[in-house]
């Protein structure tokens, strides 16, 4: 009898055994399609452009004609030969990510706690630019930032631009875009932070000798941590990789390492280049999202 | 501006003086007169609403007064910003910091106040006084309500504010754990020593806990005293009705002779003494505890005794320590009684006709005008 039971123990309920052994596969089950997807259109095309990046064009070869050679060297050599692109893309996006994170903290702040009943109209003018396209909305910030456009007439008329001062085509103008396109990616996720978080808290430390300055440093932000860090990533990595705004805002000088891809790939057939640079920009943000990541701490996350 | 929010010195008086609150038009507290001594275990008791948690809030600058001053010792500090008082509070939700660890959350105020070399030998003090010495590192979401309101209670005292504010603070924890508490609470005061503001709508945790209980109701403080002067001399019928339970007789004075009034109330003859009628009107409401009265089968008389005859046992209930029945009377009022549970006489069946009598001594006089059930429905809400 006492041996009957302890065996009936771990299946209490009767479930027959093959069922629960079926319950086990279910979570592999629902994995599957997005499992497929990312095999198909991600880990298929990494090992396709490690590949390329290792080919080689054979001397007197037509354009655009390279054989496989394992040539593991084209990584090096295209960072030595482009890493002035690595760098400005990188200080454009770490610009981007910090000015747009000056703007949507506040941003953030004033929808969560102090917009009343304008809150849910707020969120929808953050969202309403993503009705238009990504595309379009640089070009009309094209005309925005044109010579003969609003800006630079009124930063004329102020003074801080010269008679023959522009925006567009300059560092300024590329900037602007990356940082108007991706404010929604900064914004939404500190929103939502700080939306979950108990307003009593400020009221707590503001009982504990805090005043407005030193809680918002030592409650509000920490609270808002993981919003943050998610704003940043969400803007940081798009911005690192974008060539949309270098390509319609800027000029040569201002070109970001994803003109440089872009260039190589489709204007001139560089694959072996092209496929290199992309694969060292994946890992490169790879790696400074990693240490960010590690360094911020990876609990604020979750 | 360098007001020290940790004075070691002697303490002073929490004063109160002609303070109103309105929130557009709603008259939350009214021209509230309260002092209250340095060093005492205060408790504002009143039911939700009676703006018992708004004067905390003002007194912790988390609201400012619409009119009346509130001073600290010879410190006004009615707008005095919430950062410079020299009080803390223990918030009803506790409000600890979740990304902090409970050392760092006790350490908060210590750290904001500049102070240096001492956090460490303080926080583990605080932590010690409500025994949690070993859970410092811990974050608040780890541990369970009970240890969150010690948590509290610790991030407060470790400052050695004059005034301590205790907003319902033990409201959202299991009775038994309420109970633990309560007596805890009263330790740590006695051991620390400083002016405790309690605010809670439980008549028991005010009645355990505190030294001077001021009931609230409707902005206004119907009444202030020590427990038992709450419970035996209630000067109006919202206290008899709110702390305890209180029967409530109309009556007409008949007359006045020495310490003595004599009363009638429904055609039967009761005194009661001079200094427990508070009013000299000649319509009085004579309020008696049901624990006070004597429940006997049949007639009794005795002199220098109140009766009240013609009763019947409509309801008996058993709970142990007592048996509570409830009497109708002629004149269709119920009459709460308790019988103590002595082991002497058998609980007296529903439907037998009783007769009450008390000492006159433990009876009171209220004015008649007002209303025999005030407070009575704001009990049952509380509870």
């Amino acid at each position: 009898m006492a041996a009957q039971f302890t065996a009936a123990a771990p299946s209490p309920v009767g479930l027959p055994p093959a069922r629960r052994r079926h319950g086990r596969w279910t979570p592999y089950l629902l994995l599957l399609p997005g499992m497929g997807w990312l095999a198909l259109f991600f880990v298929t095309p990494v090992f396709t452009l490690m590949s390329q990046a290792m080919q080689t064009r054979p001397d007197g070869a037509p354009v655009g004609y390279f054989r496989q050679t394992w040539n593991v060297g084209h990584y090096w050599t295209s960072l030595q030969e482009y890493w002035p692109w690595f760098v400005r893309s990188f200080g454009y996006a770490l610009i981007a990510t910090i000015v747009a994170l000056a703007i949507a903290f506040p941003l953030a702040y004033a929808i969560a706690f102090k917009s009343g009943r304008a809150k849910n109209l707020l969120l929808v003018l953050v969202v309403a630019p993503f009705f238009v396209s990504f595309i379009l909305r640089t070009i009309a910030w094209k005309q925005i930032l044109a010579d003969q456009g609003p800006v630079v007439s009124m930063l004329q008329t102020v003074g801080l631009l010269g008679d023959n001062g522009r925006i567009l085509s300059t560092p300024v103008a590329v900037l602007s875009g990356i940082i108007y396109n991706f404010l929604p990616f900064m914004t939404l996720p500190i929103y939502a932070s700080l939306e979950r978080m108990d307003r009593r808290l400020t009221e707590a430390a503001s009982d504990l000798y805090a005043n407005g300055w030193t809680s918002l440093r030592k409650v509000t932000v920490p609270l808002a941590m993981p919003g943050i860090i998610a704003g940043t990533l969400l803007t940081f990595i798009p911005a690192a990789g974008d060539y949309v705004n270098a390509a319609l805002l800027g000029n040569r000088d201002t070109a970001m390492i994803g003109n440089v891809i872009d260039a190589r790939f489709l204007r001139l057939s560089d694959y072996p280049t092209a496929a290199a640079l992309s694969l060292v920009l994946m890992l490169s943000i790879l790696v400074i999202v990693g240490v960010y990541v590690r360094r911020t701490g990876t609990e604020e996350l979750v | 501006m360098s007001s020290d929010p940790t004075p070691n010195g002697p303490q002073g008086d929490l004063v109160l003086s002609g303070v109103t609150k309105t929130f557009g038009a709603f008259t939350a507290v009214q021209e509230l007169d309260l002092t209250i001594p340095a060093g005492s275990f205060f408790a504002l008791l009143g039911p939700s609403g009676c703006g018992k948690t708004t004067t905390l809030r003002m007194v912790a600058g988390l609201e400012e007064p619409t009119s009346g001053s509130i001073s600290i010792g010879d410190q006004d500090i009615t707008w005095t910003k919430p950062y410079k008082r020299p009080v803390n509070t223990v918030f009803q939700s506790y409000a600890l910091f979740p990304h902090l660890d409970i050392f760092e959350n006790v350490a908060f105020g210590l750290r904001r106040q500049g102070v240096k070399s001492e956090v460490k030998r303080r926080v583990d003090d605080a932590l010690e006084l409500v025994e949690l010495g070993h859970l410092g590192k811990r974050k608040p979401g780890q541990l369970s309500g009970g240890q969150q309101q010690r948590v509290a209670l610790a991030r407060a005292i470790v400052n050695r504010p004059q005034v301590l504010l205790l907003d319902e603070p033990l409201g959202a924890l299991d009775l038994k754990l309420r109970r633990q508490m309560q007596v805890e609470l009263k330790r740590i005061q006695t051991e620390v020593g400083l002016t405790f503001v309690h605010v809670t709508h439980d008549q028991e945790e005010a009645m355990t806990m505190a030294d001077t209980i001021a009931v609230m109701n409707e902005g206004r403080i119907e009444q202030m005293g020590s427990p038992g002067e709450l419970y035996e001399a209630p000067t109006t019928a919202f206290v008899a009705n709110f702390l305890g339970q209180s029967n409530l007789l109309q009556a007409a004075v008949t007359s006045r002779i020495g310490d003595s009034i004599s009363v009638e109330a429904h055609g039967q003859h009761l005194t009661l003494p001079a200094s427990r009628v508070v009013s000299s009107a000649d319509r009085l409401l004579v309020g008696i505890r049901p624990e006070k009265i004597l429940l006997a089968p049949g007639d009794f008389d005795e002199p220098d005794v109140n009766v009240l005859r013609g009763g019947i046992v409509v309801d008996t209930s058993f709970v142990g320590v007592s048996t509570q029945y409830l009497v109708r009377m002629p004149w269709a009022q119920e009459i709460m009684v308790f019988a103590q549970n002595l082991g002497v006489a058998d609980i007296v069946p529903v439907g037998t006709a009783v007769t009450l009598a008390w000492n006159p001594k433990h009876g009171f006089g209220l004015d008649g005008s007002e209303d025999v059930n005030a407070g009575v429905e704001l009990v049952a809400a509380a509870g």
